[in-house]
């Protein structure tokens, strides 16, 4: 199972976390029906990399986004969401 | 006289102790040390099992777990444990296994009579065959069921446990032969937190018996100074422990045999244990395997691997047999000639394939003053038959020849191990002349040393295996050390050539390349003439390299014959993909402690034993226990369900709905982040109110329904359902993190914190108001605060049953007292206890929606009767996707209620026309009326609004049950709401 | 039966259960100076470092979340002192708290564990949040060898009774 490295508590085990969504899939409430249609159900599906919203659900239950190879799981430029880069 | 046997002195044992075991219902003996394939052979047996397909006798071929043929069935009862290779299993007194494939004996076996059809179903026959008649397609299956399958499983339950175990290390390495134990002390006096896992019950690999000096010292001394090293070093040595698969990040599961198969366990019970050990950087040494050499009847009882014969002889202390001739094409037979001469045991002659020039002159000299050395020879039939070989026929270059054996000792050169390489991800490089391929271009943080890298010269795998452990050492923060490597003065006398194509004149069909699945050279001829000319294809149609042993010895042979019929170098032929396990598993090692009982985790309401004290039928609600009646004597669950919702109907019950997902949101912004997430307004109650409140996804369709209740002016407490209790807590969290971080709120997850209990009935007002002080029951869709029996409470009013209805939120650590109290009280009013049954009655008939059922993630607000209550201002998650113009269709199912015109409604059933008809909608749940007669149920039903009065068939062919129905709307008891409006 | 030289000593541990206390959340709407001078202030210690635990008056206080710590006290009292900083609510019921004592803790919180417990860096002033046995846990060293496991009251029973095997 993965690694992901947590940007509070560190290096944790994949079990750990919920993947939430690619990143460009975010929907927000007052998104007309037609964006919202593309962005959940129209998306590219490149092999390669992909920018992610994840949930770090069991344990400090933080949103962060990171990037990862779709083809070697590498894990890259992890994140906390909202963070200032 | 033929068959092994024990030499007097030798081998690794402890031959002060006997050890006693049975096989096949005859006694033996052995010794520790021994496994139970060396005190078998020792014993003189030559047939340990059946082939597959043929029933072909087979003996052993190998030493180590890439033993294809002798699988046996170990131990008794629950610990019985078939396809173990008697190779793979440790001496223990007691042990009592079996053979495999063969009935009524391993000695006579009606399966043979299949040798007998043998031109008739040669590799993928099956596709051809069993095709017709179809009546006949049933009995096929009971026959080829019979015979399909080699071992038999256990029919009685795993006494033993199974433990699963995190660990962490900085450097693994895997295998600890002398190029895993280099390493390993390299990364160790680094400084490294270092772990090492050995799948043998000792340290030391291909240094086990062998008289090599390491170091100046004999290499069984030099191996125990190693492991007491390492052990002070603090490295964690796990020995039976093999490393079965390797994951993302450097994650490696190690399989570790606590007992061996069969065996009763400790005072803890364990049986295995799964090690699943993250890395930072991973050390491969787990060696190489032998291949054997194609010649007709290679797969005879006595057709041995020439380096197994050497581990009998040097570990075990075991003459593999009376005369032994060997065959082959690497030098390291040539090492198994010397040490079989000087052990005392006959050896005819040693055939090597390649011609004089091509082999080490040292080499060859030291074996001729042993014994003789013929070159420029090659097999090309066993001789002997289903008790064993007898001899050997060769072809040279002066004509053929032949010799007397009972056992040929055969060395195709070894092949590296890169399972673990390439299940982490990585790339390969291909040797044409040693017919092998090594690894390279690792994808994780693997290295490979030693003979599994092609290096099977002893001291350039120690220098390899030391440099190798210090920068392991280094790339995870330890500091190298100036030490130098472990020294090995000998020659490395480890030549050999690729071995794959058998002498001429040599009838591939009859040549065996997968022994256990009973695959010839011919098979994959056939395959290939066939046009399945990919390797996936030759594997699958062949089943070249599916069994049990997945091919460790024949893998690259078939590969091999593909290059060749294909005219095409290997590595473009290419190799099937590497998956884990590397060896066969047990599933208790999988499943660990999830098994029986415990096979989801329990969740229980702290009111659990107040209903367990009841022994109440319990109902799995995710991974809650809710109890479904209360039943008395003489009761079955549906009339104890139906007295129950009587009794709610008519005097009180209380049930407990601490399982309810409950959230308090708080701060300046609370109303607006729940009008966010709540598609009700929200912002209009006022303090003391509360309201029903449903919650969409953001694709527009109804995600979970609940209550919302305004504690203060900036405090409020909202319920969801049971089942969506996670998935809220998900959403809420999603909205206020992700999308509006910046409002000024919090929202809490009080789930565990609050219980709750309903309180539901004509008289539950009464129960309340004498259970609860400081407060007076407060109105419908009110709320108040009072006290019971000391314990602060919160006292909501609203309905679900359809009567009048609190529910008394306390702390869940002091919720006994409140249930106790509420309890008796509602028992002082003719009342009592209601499950989830009668919950579920009473909520049919009222027409509430349920998560689970007419929530079903297909429904939107409008299908559900509640688009009134849409907040006209918008804002919430999902509201403009109802826009969507799949929401306008006519035909979408919506909600309607059902009534019975004659006998009960089966929940599930199909609406339908007539029997057979189009489906136009699905009953979702099944009631009845509770204080009348009559039967009734909520269902789904395309454009089932605009339908009332339509009679339809609710139709249940499953369980041959149907009832004609009316279609009407959703309620069946108080429509108006009388009962507990104000 | 063959008795290996087993790899695994078995050191023991006690387990014991304390009594649920006056337990809150505070959520922060904003990670600013105003919400730490406040929060100090009210409850008598500084906010612990991301992964932290350190001591108040009242009973320690337990990084959980970016913008979210457990602490001891009246929610009523602490939220009326935090007001317009943060919001608090009464957690009392949430937890449950197993204290697992004894030479062999660190080991025991691998078995059917993810995280790396028997790390010299675990140590007491540390917290992590991470699954146990299934059960979503906080796991804060002790001083006293040993380790407090905040577990939820419907998991409780069911880890209790693992980690006692």
């Amino acid at each position: 199972m993965m690694l992901i490295p947590c940007p509070h508590c560190g290096p944790r085990a994949h079990a750990e976390f919920t993947f939430d969504r690619p990143v460009e899939a975010i929907t927000r409430p007052d998104d007309t029906a037609d964006a919202l249609v593309r962005n959940l159900f129209s998306r590219d599906n490149p092999r390669g990399h992909s920018r992610e919203l994840w949930r770090h659900t069991y344990g400090c239950r933080a949103w962060i986004a990171l990037t990862r190879d779709t083809a070697t799981h590498a894990i890259t430029d992890v994140q906390a969401w909202g963070a200032k880069a | 006289m033929s068959g092994g046997s024990r030499l007097p002195a030798g081998g690794l044992i402890d031959r002060s102790r006997t050890l006693r075991f049975g096989f096949d219902g005859r006694d033996f003996t052995g010794h520790p040390g021994d496994t139970l394939a060396s005190a078998l052979l020792a014993s003189g047996v030559r047939v340990f099992g059946r082939s597959f397909k043929y029933h072909r006798t087979r003996g052993l071929l190998a030493a180590g777990v890439e033993e294809p043929s002798a699988l046996v069935g170990a131990g008794e009862g629950g610990r019985f444990e078939p396809n173990t290779r008697a190779t793979d299993l440790h001496l223990y007194d007691g042990l009592v296994a079996e053979s495999q494939n063969r009935w009524p004996s391993l000695a006579l076996d009606v399966g043979a009579v299949n040798q007998l059809i043998a031109p008739f179903i040669p590799a993928g026959f099956y596709y051809k065959t069993f095709l017709g008649p179809p009546a006949l397609w049933k009995l096929y299956e009971h026959v080829i069921r019979a015979a399909a399958g080699l071992g038999r499983p256990p029919h009685l339950p795993d006494p033993d446990r199974y433990e699963r175990r995190a660990a962490f290390c900085d450097v693994l390495v895997v295998g600890a032969g002398p190029a895993g134990l280099s390493a390993a002390l390299a990364a160790a006096r680094s400084g490294a937190r270092v772990a090492l896992a050995e799948m043998d019950s000792r340290l030391g690999g291909s240094l086990l018996g062998d008289p090599a000096q390491i170091d100046g010292q004999p290499a069984r001394d030099w191996i125990a100074a190693s492991e007491t090293e390492l052990r002070t070093l603090g490295v964690r040595v796990l020995t039976r422990t093999t490393a079965i698969g390797y994951y993302d990040h450097d994650m490696v599961y190690l399989a570790e045999r606590v007992v061996e198969p069969g065996a009763a366990t400790g005072d803890d019970g364990i049986a295995q244990r799964m090690w699943r050990m993250r890395a930072g950087r991973v050390i491969l040494a787990q060696g190489a395997i032998e291949r054997p050499l194609p010649f007709e009847d290679n797969d005879r009882p006595g057709v041995m691997l020439s380096g197994a014969v050497r581990t009998y002889l040097d570990r075990f202390g075991v003459a593999a047999g009376q005369r032994i001739v060997l065959a082959t094409s690497s030098d390291d037979a040539y090492r198994t000639a010397i040490r079989l001469c000087d052990a005392g045991v006959r050896v005819e002659a040693l055939l090597d394939a390649r011609s004089g020039d091509a082999i080490d002159a040292d080499l060859l000299r030291r074996t001729r003053d042993r014994c003789p050395v013929e070159t420029g020879v090659r097999p090309v039939r066993a001789l002997g038959g289903a008790k064993g070989v007898t001899g050997l026929a060769a072809a040279a270059a002066g004509g053929a020849a032949s010799f007397i054996a009972d056992v040929i000792a055969v060395s195709g050169g070894l092949t590296p191990s890169v399972h673990l390489h390439m299940q982490a991800g990585g790339g390969l490089d291909w040797d044409e002349g040693r017919g092998i391929f090594t690894p390279t271009a690792p994808r994780q943080g693997q290295v490979s040393i030693g003979a599994c890298a092609g290096r099977f010269g002893l001291a350039d795998a120690l220098s390899d295996a030391w440099r190798a452990g210090l920068d392991a050492a280094a790339a995870t923060g330890g500091r190298p050390v100036a030490d130098t490597p472990p020294r090995f003065e000998g020659r490395a006398f480890a030549d050999q050539i690729s071995a794959f194509v058998p002498a001429p004149g040599v009838n591939p069909k009859k040549v065996f390349v997968d022994p256990q699945n009973d695959v010839t050279l011919g098979d994959l001829d056939l395959a290939w003439r066939e046009g399945y000319r990919s390797v996936e294809h030759q594997k699958r149609y062949t089943t070249l390299g599916m069994a049990t042993d997945q091919g460790k010895t024949s893998n690259l042979i078939g590969l091999a014959r593909l290059a060749q019929n294909e005219g095409r170098p290997a590595p473009q032929v290419g190799l099937t993909t590497f998956r884990p396990p590397f060896i066969p598993t047990t599933l208790g090692l999988w499943a660990g402690e999830d098994a029986g009982f415990h096979v989801t985790p329990l969740r229980r309401t702290p009111l659990h034993d107040q209903h367990a004290a009841f022994d109440p039928p319990w109902q799995a609600v995710g991974y809650w226990r809710r109890p479904r009646a209360y039943l008395r004597a003489g009761e079955t669950l549906a009339t104890a369900a139906l007295r129950e919702a009587r009794m709610v109907r008519t005097t009180v019950g209380i049930t407990d709905v601490s399982t309810l997902g409950k959230f308090e949101v708080s701060g300046p912004d609370a109303a607006q982040l729940l009008e966010r997430v709540c598609a009700t307004s929200v912002s209009k109650l006022a303090v003391g109110r509360g309201r029903y409140t449903f919650m969409l996804r953001e694709d527009g369709l109804v995600n979970d329904d609940g209550t919302v209740w305004r504690l203060a002016e900036d405090r409020f407490l909202l319920t969801s359902s049971t089942g969506g209790a996670d998935r809220m807590a998900g959403l809420i969290s999603y909205v206020r993190n992700v999308l509006y971080p910046d409002l000024r709120v919090g929202a809490a997850n009080v789930q565990e914190h609050h219980a709750a209990i309903a309180v539901a009935g004509p008289r539950a007002r009464a129960v309340i108001a004498a259970v609860v002080e400081g407060m007076a029951p407060p109105r419908h869709m009110s709320l108040g605060r009072g006290v019971v029996a000391g314990v602060p409470v919160l006292v909501i009013a609203a309905s679900y049953s359809g009567e009048r209805a609190f529910e008394v939120y306390a702390p869940s650590h002091q919720a006994v007292a409140v249930w106790t109290a509420l309890a008796e009280a509602a028992q002082a009013q003719d009342g009592g206890l209601y499950g989830l049954e009668a919950l579920e009655i009473l909520r049919v008939e009222k027409g509430h929606v349920e998560t689970g059922g007419e929530i079903d993630g297909r429904t939107s607000a409008h299908d559900l009767r509640l688009e009134k209550m849409l907040n006209p201002r918008g804002g919430y998650v999902g509201q403009l996707a109802q826009q969507r113009p799949a929401f306008a269709d006519p035909d979408r199912l919506q909600f309607v209620g059902v009534e019975s015109l004659g006998g009960p409604i089966a929940e599930g059933s199909m609406l339908v026309e007539r029997p057979g008809f189009a489906v136009q909608g699905h009953v979702t749940a099944a009631g009845l009326r509770v204080l009348e007669e009559g039967f009734v149920g909520l269902a789904l039903l395309k454009g089932g609004r605009a339908r009332p009065g339509d009679e339809l068939l609710a139709w249940s062919p499953t369980r041959t049950a149907s009832a004609r129905v009316r279609v009407c709307e959703p309620v069946f008891h108080d429509p108006a709401g009388e009962r507990y409006r104000d | 039966m063959i008795r290996r030289e087993s790899a695994i000593v078995t050191d023991p541990v006690t387990l014991s259960e304390p009594q649920p206390t006056r337990l809150v959340r505070i959520e922060a709407f904003a990670l600013d100076p105003a919400f730490a001078e406040a929060f100090e202030g009210a409850v008598g210690a500084p906010l612990p470092a991301v992964g932290r635990v350190t001591d108040a008056p009242a009973g320690p206080v337990i990084w959980a979340e970016p913008r979210a710590v457990l602490a001891s006290g009246d929610a009523a009292a602490l939220s009326a002192a935090l007001s317009g900083v943060a919001a608090v609510s009464d957690v009392s019921g949430a937890w449950r708290r197993i204290d697992l004592t004894g030479p062999g803790w660190r080991e025991r919180l691998m078995i059917d564990g993810l995280f790396d417990a028997e790390s010299p860096g675990f140590a007491p002033g540390c917290v992590a949040a991470t699954l146990l046995r299934h059960a979503p846990v906080m796991l804060c060293p002790t001083g006293r060898d040993g380790v407090l496991i905040c577990v939820a009251p419907s998991f409780a029973a069911d880890l209790r009774a693992a980690l006692a095997r």
